[in-house]
This record gives C-alpha cells, structure tokens and sequence, in this order.
C-alpha cells in the first residue's frame, strides 16, 4: 500500500513537471496582430472634447457608431502626437478615424469625427487597410487638423453625424 | 462495524427492532444523547448528521463529536448516524419520559457518500442519494484541507460551476454580466444573501472560518427558492456553537511573484498579501454563541487593484423550551478597494488604463437574520425566518462619483411535515420588500410575495417521488408586475445502496434586478438607460444523474442535463433613445454533462475529480453564448504523511468562443496548478500555498489578467 500512493505521488510530480515544462504560460506581451501608427493634431483643440480614440470599422459607411472591430487607448487630450495601436482580427478594414466625444455626452449622441486613414495625405476618401496573421499592419498614419475636419458619412446618427464645433 | 456502547441510562435498543411509531407517546418527552466516533480512530465525528427517521427531528453533532436532542415525545424511533465518509447506521431506540437515553455511536470508514445528509435540495434533511436533483458538497475538511483564505476559491472544485470575478455560473447559467444579476441564489443557512439594488453576490461577506460546509445544488431551484435560483443554489452552512469553549486564531501572509514578463512589471517592490482570522464559539446552557472576525490586505497583483476587508459575524442559537428554539445571525463587513476597468494594453496588462487610475470603491454590508423553530410533535416543525440585508456602496471614479444603498428585508414561514410514512411536506410564505437610493438608478421600491409547496412521496422503498410548485408575484413602483409559477417534478429510485439514480424537470425563473430596469448613466461615454418593461427571464430545466459507490474507496455522481433558456436579460441597444438598455433579448440552450468523483486510492492518498462539458447557444443566432467554456476539469490530490498534509490543484478550462468586447482579442485556455501542505503540531498548523505555481496567464474577462503567482504562508493556533 505504500508503494501504491508512493507511486501515485510520484506519477503525479512527474505529470506536473512534464506539463510544467511543456505548457506555454498563456497570455504573453509580445503576440500583437492589428495595426499602428501615429496621429498628429494640428491647430487649437476644441475645449469641449472630454476623449478621443482611434476606432476601425470593418465597413463604409458603417452599419452605427458601434459596429466597430476595435479601438485605441484614450488620446491624451491638446497632445501634438499620438502612436496608438489597436488589436485586430486578420481582415480588411473599410475605414480607420479619429473620433473624439463631446464633454458630458456619450459616444451616439456626442461623438465627433475628427480624422480618418487616406491612402495619401489631404485624400477626402478613407482608405483600406489589411490585417495578415501574426502581423502588425504599421504606419496607419493620420493627421487631425481642427481647422478642417472631414465630412462625416452619409448615414443618420452614425458616427460624426452629430456634427462638430469647429474653431475657425 | 457499528458499535452501540451500552451505557444506556434509559433504554436503547439495537438495529433491527422493526419501524417506530413516531409521534404515539402523550406529550411528556424525553432526551437523547450521546457521542459520535470513527470506529476505526476512535476520533469524534464533528458534524455528524443525527436523523430521526419518518420525522423531522434531528441534530448535527459539536466539534467533539456530541449530540443532544431534548423535548423527544417518548416512544420509539429509528436514528440514523451518518458522516461523510462513514458508511451510515440505523439505530432503534425508546425515549423514555424525563429520561435520557444515550447512544454512543461508531461509524465505519468508508467513502462511500451516498448516504451523506444535504438540507438545500428539499429545504429539508435527507440522504444525498435521496435527493431530487444534483447537489455537491465541500465539507469543512475540503476547505481547510486547502487552506482557503475564501469560498471563491474552492467552489471551481465543484463540477459544472464556474467563477469569474466573482460572478458565479453554475451548467453554464450567468456566464459574465458585470454584477448585473445573479442567476445563481446565495444562501447563508438558508438565508438569500443577494443585494437588493444590483441583485448580485458579494463574496467578501462570507464567513469561511466559521463554514461548516457548503451545498451546490445544480439546476433550477425556484420551485422552492423562487427568483434568482436559475442556474441553481448554493448554501453555506455555517457552524454550531461547540459545547466546549474554544477558538482559533489564525494569521496568513504572502506575496505575488514578479511578473514572467519585464514589459508586466509596474512596481518595483514586492505586492503583499496578508489577513487574520479569529473565532470564539462557546455554550453555556440552552445559549450557544460562535463569533468570528477578519482582516484581509492585499496590495494587489495589478495596479490599482489594493483591496482591505472587514467583517465580523455572530450566531446565537438558544433552546427557549424543548420544542422551541431560536436562532440570530449577524454580520457585517467592509471592502475598500480599487477598480481596475481594463488594462493599458496587453503589453501592460497589469498597468491599469491611465484614465481609470485611482478610481476604487468602498462598499459596506449589514446582515441581520434569525430563525424561531417550533416542534409541536415529531412529525411538524413550523419556522419562522426575518432576515434583513442592508448594502451600501460609493464609487470614486474619473467619470464621476456614484453611491446606492440598498435595504432588503426577507420573511419566511414554513412548515415541515412527515405526513404518514410515505409524505414529507414542505410548504411556506415569503414576503420581500426591497428599498433603494442610488445616483444610478433613483429611489425605487419593490415588493415580492410567494407562496410554495413540495412533497416527497416514498411510493415504495426504494423510489422516491417529489413534486412541488411555487408561485411569485413582483411588484415594482414604477416598473412591471408579474407572477411566475415555478413547477418542479423529480424521481429517485434506489436500486441498490450502491446506487442512485434521478431524474428532474423543473422550472426556473430570475426577476430582473432594480439596477437593470433603472440604470441611467453614461459610463465611459456609453449612455444606459433604463428600461421599466423589463420581464423576467426563465428556463426549463431537466437532467438524469446518477450517484454510484465504485466499490468501497471511491463514487461517482454523474448527470446529463438540458436547461432550455428564455427572455435572457442582456444590455443592447435602444434604437429609439440611442443608447444602451437591458432588455429580454434572446433564447438560449445549454446542454451538457457534468461528471464529479472522489476516490480513496490508498489509505493515506485521496483524489477527487470534476469534469463538466457543456455545448451553451444562443437559439435565435446559433452562436455560441458568451463566456462558457465548452470543457472544464479540476482535479485534486492529497496526501497524509503522519501529521504532515500535501495536496494539489490542476484546472483546465478550454478557450472562450465569444466575449461582449473586444473579440479581436488573443484568448487562451486555462491551465492552473496550485499546490498546497499543512503540518498540525499539537494545537498549532502551519499551512503553505502556492498558487499559480506555472505562472500561467489567462484573462477570464476582458483586458483583465487572473492572478500571478502568489506564496501564502498561513498560522492556525486552536485554543
């Protein structure tokens, strides 16, 4: 009988050793499949913007505001410069933007847009970008210019439908 | 082996003597004492069940092992001893007028459980294998066997149930709802113990020192326990006083490990973890009184994420007269601790996001509760139970300030009833008021009113039938009344005392909680606004389950189950307000099987297993519902070398299909080893625990990372 739970124990150790030495350890910092890139604000930031983040959309014009596919961590508000990264599926991306909430309103009724990807600078129409797997998709670059925001899309209440402030 | 000592100094009778006539004698009684003792250690058998068959008496015995029963009509009476993992024994005796009777029992060793005695799935004693429904039970010994500093931590070990930051799933039934809602109903003795604004669970409120064990009875349970028991119910059953003073104090500390990852590390110092225990329990008399205290602290594993707790508790339990006997709970308890929304990035993901740094919450609880029991004969038992729950909580967040207090008051009177040899009624009232202050969902008022019954029927030996019904009306000052009517049909049938087998089908439902109907906020630029047509949500539930002996070291419960789902409140978007609401959205199906074993493999090695596999989908999408996971397994392994105590934990839980946010997202499966020693010296145990010991990284939520490795050392001293 000591033999048999000796032999069970160590059965046992040897198991969590084999699966300690074999098992990955999950989560790690490294994976990273999306995009990044930098965005730079140009002109005087409006005083009634309490967050802006970068959002993707997996469509053009998306279906509402919320149908996006992911987003950035806030932009630190009156930054010069942003680099942000945002994870995502392996996919095509119809439209990347910066998009900024007005003070006490939430996102459907408060939202902003205030810059979107073009294929080259000063473009009006947003460009494509593609995820691979295993890839980061860099330079997804894109300018705000508070003294010239783009025209939101054609689509009531969606994203930038609720107009902006601008400072001229 | 069954030894009846002969130290009678009345009558006692041995096994065999042929069925009672319980409830026969005049009104004048006697008493019946005595000691429960392994057999094979002579050791006492604390929390031996004492049952008197064909009626509702019984007893559970102290820390050492003794019962008593007083104000026992004289006659005769069949007793049943039972413990888990001693193979349980009839014993026929006389109860003789102003005479006590006392029966020293020895029962056997054996791991055969099926005799153990659970009181959640009646709301009444009986023989787990007699129970109509799937119940699990962790014992004290499983607790402190692991050395477990919470009940959050040991209820994984149980099939089929699941926890995510605290939000308990039992066959797949809550998922994760951010604290909106519990479709699983907390007990402490008997008492709900959910918050009356949010309808959730808090944790931190627990006593664990002071649990004598805990009963998870899987499937809907409204048919006796009304809203909230949708996936099931679980019951922490506290101690009885002991009949000796005594205590224990109990001192644990520890720390995190360092972050695998350098990119993970965000401070440069170690992250503590300490705590303290106490527990008095005395009797002196007809009053018995156990009282505990708790002190917790951790700095945290993440940022932001500092967490100190309080918490006193007490029970009182007094014998008024024989037949009369009352009982007060009550506790309180303070959390204080930062809130950690999502982390920076998974580069970071024990920095929390730079906006939400420093928001916390401080959140106060007040449970008061008591219980008068009344025996008019041996075959009634009428029970009147109040309890009153009171929770008050304030948000200091980034976005703004928040509080709710909540007040919940519960009543309930009941009656038990051995009706002839074949009946076991159990029949009640409710009455629940709840009360609400708060900056997210105004003042709001709601009243509940219920009324159930069940009888089990013995139709011969060996097949059991219980059926049982439970009606509930809920009206909400500016919200949606309703009524539901909760049926329940279950059948047991012995074939042998090897083995149990059952089938159920019963209804449950959830009445949506005053938060839900009422939220109206703008958190973290979402709108919520509130929805008072909101309706409860319910479920068919059914199963076939058996509870097999494999031969004398080792059982097996397993169950087959199917809970069909409806009107499940989700948040979604209110296409005419523009905003969020909670809302009846969608019908779901979970189906799956649920396997739990416990084995002695040799005298000194015990193993127990849980396996649960569930297939959960939305009916309306096909999609797979949202934080189930298909597989989940633990296993654990103990070992005694004389006083010295090793174990382990292995948990497995395969990748979530789908999450609310952010799906792009890496998710990866759970793979958790912990292990685990203890050394008794006398009246001193010293404890070492190490969790997380592969430093294995899994977020069970969203952007939030589970625990990193921790050391905890731990000082029990009994005094």
């Amino acid at each position: 009988m000591e033999k048999s739970w000796s032999r069970t124990v160590a059965a046992f150790l040897a198991v969590l050793t084999l699966v300690g030495c074999r098992i990955d350890h999950g989560l790690d910092p490294y994976g990273f499949e999306g995009i990044e890139g930098a965005v730079s604000f140009a002109g005087e930031w409006p005083e009634d913007l309490e967050e802006v983040r970068v959002a993707v959309y997996p469509d053009y014009p998306p279906a509402d505001f919320f149908a996006l596919a992911g987003y950035s961590d806030p932009v630190p508000l009156k930054a010069a410069a942003f680099s942000y990264r945002v994870r995502l599926l392996p996919g095509v991306y119809a439209w990347v933007v910066v998009v900024g909430r007005r003070r006490d309103q939430d996102w459907i009724q408060g939202n902003v847009l205030l810059g979107q990807f073009t294929s080259t600078p000063g473009d009006a129409a947003a460009a494509a970008v593609t995820v691979r797997e295993d890839r980061t998709t860099c330079h997804v670059d894109m300018t705000v210019d508070f003294a010239d925001l783009p025209d939101p899309p054609p689509l009531p209440k969606a994203l930038g439908a609720g107009g902006c402030s601008r400072r001229e | 082996m069954f030894l009846l000592r002969a130290g009678c100094l009345a009558v006692c009778v041995g096994v065999g003597l042929g069925p009672a006539v319980a409830g026969a004698a005049d009104a004048v009684a006697g008493r019946i004492e005595g000691t429960v003792r392994s057999a094979e250690t002579d050791r006492p058998l604390p929390g031996a069940n004492i049952v008197f068959l064909e009626t509702v008496l019984g007893t559970a015995a102290s820390s050492r092992g003794f019962y008593f029963l007083e104000g026992v009509r004289a006659g005769s009476y069949r007793v049943e001893f039972s413990h888990v993992g001693y193979a349980a024994e009839t014993l026929a005796v006389d109860i003789r007028v102003g005479e006590t009777c006392v029966a020293d029992v020895s029962l056997a060793e054996t791991t055969i459980p099926l005799s153990e005695v659970v009181v959640s799935a009646g709301k009444i004693g009986q023989r787990l294998a007699e129970a109509p429904g799937s119940v699990s039970v962790l014992e004290r010994e499983t607790l402190e066997e692991r050395a477990a500093i919470s009940i959050e931590e040991v209820l994984p070990m149980v099939s089929g149930v699941d926890l995510r930051f605290g939000q308990v799933s039992i066959r797949g039934s809550t998922g994760f709802n951010r604290g909106a809602g519990s479709r699983v109903l907390l007990l402490i003795d008997g008492i709900p113990a959910i918050t009356g604004d949010t309808g959730g669970i808090n944790w931190d409120a627990l006593p664990l020192w002071e649990v004598e064990r805990v009963e998870v009875v899987k499937g809907a349970s409204s048919a006796l326990y009304g809203s909230n028991a949708l996936g099931g119910v679980i019951n922490i059953i506290t101690r009885a006083p002991s009949h000796r003073p005594g205590g224990r104090i109990a001192f644990h500390g520890g720390w995190y490990s360092r972050p695998r990852y350098p990119e993970w590390r965000w401070t440069s110092g170690r992250q503590y973890i300490s705590g303290i225990d106490g527990v008095y329990s005395a009797r002196a008399r007809r009053v018995g009184v156990v009282m505990g205290v708790a002190e917790r602290h951790s700095q945290g594993y993440r940022q932001n994420n500092e967490d100190r707790r309080w918490r006193a508790t007490a029970r009182v339990e007094s014998e008024l007269s024989p037949r009369l006997r009352a009982d007060l709970y009550a506790w309180a308890a303070r959390e204080a601790y930062g809130y950690f929304q999502e982390w920076r990035g998974q580069d970071y993901a024990l920095q929390v996001r730079p906006d939400s740094r420093g928001d916390r919450v401080v959140s106060d609880k007040v449970n008061l509760a008591g219980e008068l029991s009344w025996t008019p004969d041996a075959r009634t038992v009428v029970v009147l139970r109040p309890a009153w729950y009171r929770t008050e909580w304030d948000d200091y967040f980034h976005d703004g300030d928040h509080f709710s207090n909540a007040s919940r008051f519960w009543w309930e009177a009941r009656v038990h009833r051995a009706a002839g040899e074949r009946h076991t009624l159990v029949s009640g009232l409710e009455l629940e008021t709840s009360r609400l202050e708060s900056s997210l969902f105004g003042d709001r008022r709601a009243r509940g009113l219920s009324a159930y019954v069940q009888d089990e029927v013995g139709l011969t030996g060996r097949f059991r039938v219980a059926l049982g019904a439970r009606w509930d009306g809920s009206y909400v000052r500016d919200g949606r009344d309703e009524t539901q009517l909760s049926p329940k049909l279950a059948a047991v049938w012995r074939p042998s005392r090897w083995m149990s087998l059952r089938m159920s089908l019963a209804r449950g439902f959830r009445a949506p909680s005053l938060a839900e109907r009422f939220t109206r906020a703008t958190v973290g630029g979402i709108g919520i606004v509130p929805n008072p047509d909101l309706g409860a949500e319910s479920v068919w539930s059914s199963e076939v389950g058996c509870l097999v002996a494999l031969g004398r070291r080792a059982t097996l419960q397993a169950a087959v189950f199917e809970n069909r789902y409806r009107d499940l409140v989700q948040i979604e978007r209110d296409p005419a307000a523009a905003a969020f609401r909670f809302a009846n959205t969608h019908r779901a199906r979970v189906r799956g099987l649920d396997l739990e074993m416990g084995a002695r493999l040799a005298d000194r090695l015990s193993g127990r297993l849980a396996y649960c596999y569930q297939d959960p989908v939305n009916r309306d999408t096909g999609e797979p519902l949202m934080y189930r996971p298909n597989h989940s397994l633990a296993a654990a392994l103990d070992v005694e070398i004389g006083s010295l105590r090793l174990g382990g934990d292995f948990r497995y839980q395969s990748r979530i299909d789908t999450v609310a946010a952010y799906p792009q997202d890496e998710r990866v499966p759970l793979y958790l080893v912990n292990l685990r020693s203890s050394l008794a010296v006398g009246s001193v145990t010293l404890t070492f625990r190490v969790e997380n010991l592969l430093q294995y990284h899994f977020a069970p939520i969203e952007r939030n990372l589970a625990p990193i490795r921790s050391y905890l050392a731990g000082l029990s001293v009994r005094l």
